[in-house]
């Protein structure tokens, strides 16, 4: 870095040293050539120590986060691989604990871990973010599941952003297929039956963040017909699942892309689920003055 | 092929609430997966509306108490960087001081279990309940003067019995100036009295070398008096009965102690660290059926 910045302050004072020799491949030659004829107080004034901010700024915000924001957020619609590979979504799993069903997305292995192949991963995100919206603009219910230490807070905030629910401390044994016990056990009787058992809801969509932990989850939802899109690593058959997104589970950066984007899909179809709403109303409105001024 | 026939399996049977004409008895192939489609589905079916359950937490199972964690993380989470406002009448330093002593001593005891599932209308176990705690403990932590919001939300878990708790324990001395405190250990007890004096101590009317023989009791008895150096100011009366020799001059010392406490409150964590304030409860083991004694067994035979 230091010699790059050298170079240029070299070349800008117009030491006519750049017509004079070919441009260097490496600025180490070029940094040897142009040293001994510069003054000692010069290399001071491009000192690598000048190109670091001091230690007395503020750092509000970790940089990640800073840099995250700085640059357009991410949607399903501005996804590219540079991205998933930015998140670390393409590292999977040591390879003697490979799942050999997931042989066509793996790119190769590398370091004794398989590399996801991320072109698979994009598209079958896509996938999963049109499945989500078309769930959400039918008024379909997302339940977005996310159990490890570190998921909880990003499960939260994806199933707040798309007006969705969230399993992000345990999953229940039982949920789905014990319904009544589980779930109606706290819910309020109804009022003008008290004896009859309260009415339990099933979820339209399961989003799971990590299905390695979650059989009992996947066999309750086969058993209740609700799709479920997971995260699937290269431990894990992609086959049990209805919408599989191959890539790492273990990433909280990767896994938090992940559910932002199918939440910000969700959304979508729930704005979209809106407008057709209001444009329903505004025609049967219209219908009606239309019938008022005809009677 | 396998996948395609899940899908139209799983996608139609989902639609909740759409009326399916006599075209449902047909198979269901992917080849014509769209007629049905087309023929069932109108813009009404999609916008029907679907009732939904309200809480968030919803499949958790335990709304409530969930949602009363997402409430009180996401409280402490916007006040991570709180810093207090300098108070406005900084400039006089007394009475800063003042404020700021009786800011920090507010201890806050949260209500026990049982209330505050009263509080909550939500069943909560043990466990529950400490996790609830210690958000609000950690809220609490926040620097004081606490965001008003805050103490707005901390307030109903408050356990307010504490303030009585506090003040019914003090003892006193009585009409003589003496204090009375009783020790225990091992089937004796000590009725010690103490009164200042000169440093003469009487146990069952006699004098402390005619009671006990052994040096190490008689040092026991004197111990709190050492510890804290106070041997010529007080005088000691001391009834004791049950049990044995050193088991009668550890309760004495643990009555002494008591009583001292009662003259001089600041003498406790001295008293604490000699061992003269906490009751010894060790106490002679049952014998066991089966075996010798309380921990002897008989012979093991092999056969």
């Amino acid at each position: 870095m230091a010699s790059r910045a050298l170079f240029k302050a070299a070349a800008s004072r117009g030491m006519a040293v750049r017509q004079n020799y070919i441009r260097p491949l490496s600025t180490v030659n070029a940094l040897r050539q142009s040293v001994p004829t510069t003054e000692s107080n010069t290399t001071d004034q491009v000192a690598p120590e000048s190109l670091v901010p001091p230690t007395t700024t503020p750092l509000k915000k970790p940089i990640r986060q800073s840099v995250a924001s700085a640059v357009e957020p991410v949607t399903p619609y501005n996804l590219s691989i540079a991205r998933l590979m930015a998140a670390g979504l393409h590292l999977g799993h040591s390879t003697s604990l490979w799942e050999p069903a997931t042989l066509p997305f793996i790119f190769g292995t590398r370091e004794g871990i398989s590399i996801i192949n991320l072109e698979h991963t994009l598209v079958y995100l896509r996938r999963a973010c049109n499945v989500a919206r078309e769930v959400a603009l039918r008024g379909g219910s997302i339940l977005f599941v996310g159990t490890r230490p570190g998921f909880q807070d990003l499960t939260i905030e994806a199933a707040r952003y798309c007006d969705g629910f969230h399993v992000s401390s345990k999953w229940i044994p039982g949920t789905l297929t014990n319904r009544h016990q589980v779930l109606g056990r706290h819910a309020a009787p109804d009022p003008e039956d008290p004896g009859r058992p309260p009415k339990t809801y099933k979820p339209d969509l399961i989003v799971l963040l990590n299905p390695l932990e979650h059989k009992i989850a996947i066999s309750e939802a086969q058993l209740n017909n609700i799709p479920i899109i997971a995260i699937t690593d290269t431990d894990y058959d992609p086959r049990r699942v209805a919408y599989p997104i191959p890539a790492n589970d273990d990433s909280i950066r990767g896994v938090e892309l992940i559910a932002k984007v199918i939440s910000t899909a969700a959304r979508d179809g729930l704005h979209r689920r809106k407008q057709l709403l209001d444009q329903r109303e505004k025609e049967k409105k219209l219908l009606r003055k239309q019938h008022s001024s005809k009677y | 092929m396998s996948s395609l026939l899940k899908l139209a399996r799983v996608l139609p049977a989902t639609r909740v609430g759409i009326q399916i004409p006599a075209l449902s008895i047909t198979k269901r192939f992917a080849s014509n997966f769209h007629q049905q489609h087309n023929a069932t589905s109108t813009q009404d079916d999609i916008l029907q509306y679907r009732e939904k359950p309200e809480s968030l937490s919803y499949f958790t199972g335990n709304f409530k108490y969930n949602d009363l964690l997402i409430e009180l993380d996401a409280l402490h989470k916007r006040f991570a960087n709180y810093k207090p406002i300098d108070a406005i009448n900084a400039t006089d330093l007394s009475s800063q001081l003042l404020t700021s002593e009786s800011v920090e001593d507010k201890v806050y005891s949260w209500k026990l279990r049982d209330k505050m599932s009263e509080l909550l209308s939500i069943p909560l176990t043990t466990s529950q309940w400490r996790k609830i705690t210690s958000h609000l403990t950690a809220l609490a932590s926040l620097p004081k003067p606490l965001p008003p919001s805050v103490v707005s939300i901390l307030g109903p878990y408050q356990r307010f019995d504490n303030v009585n708790q506090q003040q019914a324990k003090t003892q006193n001395l009585d009409e003589y100036g003496r204090a009375y405190a009783a020790g225990r250990r091992k089937e004796s007890s000590a009725r010690c009295y103490l009164v200042q004096g000169e440093g003469k101590i009487l146990v069952n009317g006699m004098e402390l070398d005619q009671y006990f023989q052994r040096s190490v009791d008689r040092n026991e008895v004197t111990l709190p008096l050492d510890v804290t150096e106070t041997k010529d100011n007080y005088n000691a009366w001391i009834i004791v009965k049950g049990g044995g020799t050193t088991g009668q001059a550890q309760a004495i010392k643990h009555g002494l102690g008591k009583a001292l406490l009662i003259h001089n409150e600041a003498l406790k964590p001295t008293l604490r660290k000699a061992g003269c304030i906490t009751r010894d409860p060790r106490v002679v083991e049952r014998k066991k059926e089966g075996q010798k004694g309380a921990r002897a067994k008989y012979t093991w035979v092999k056969r």
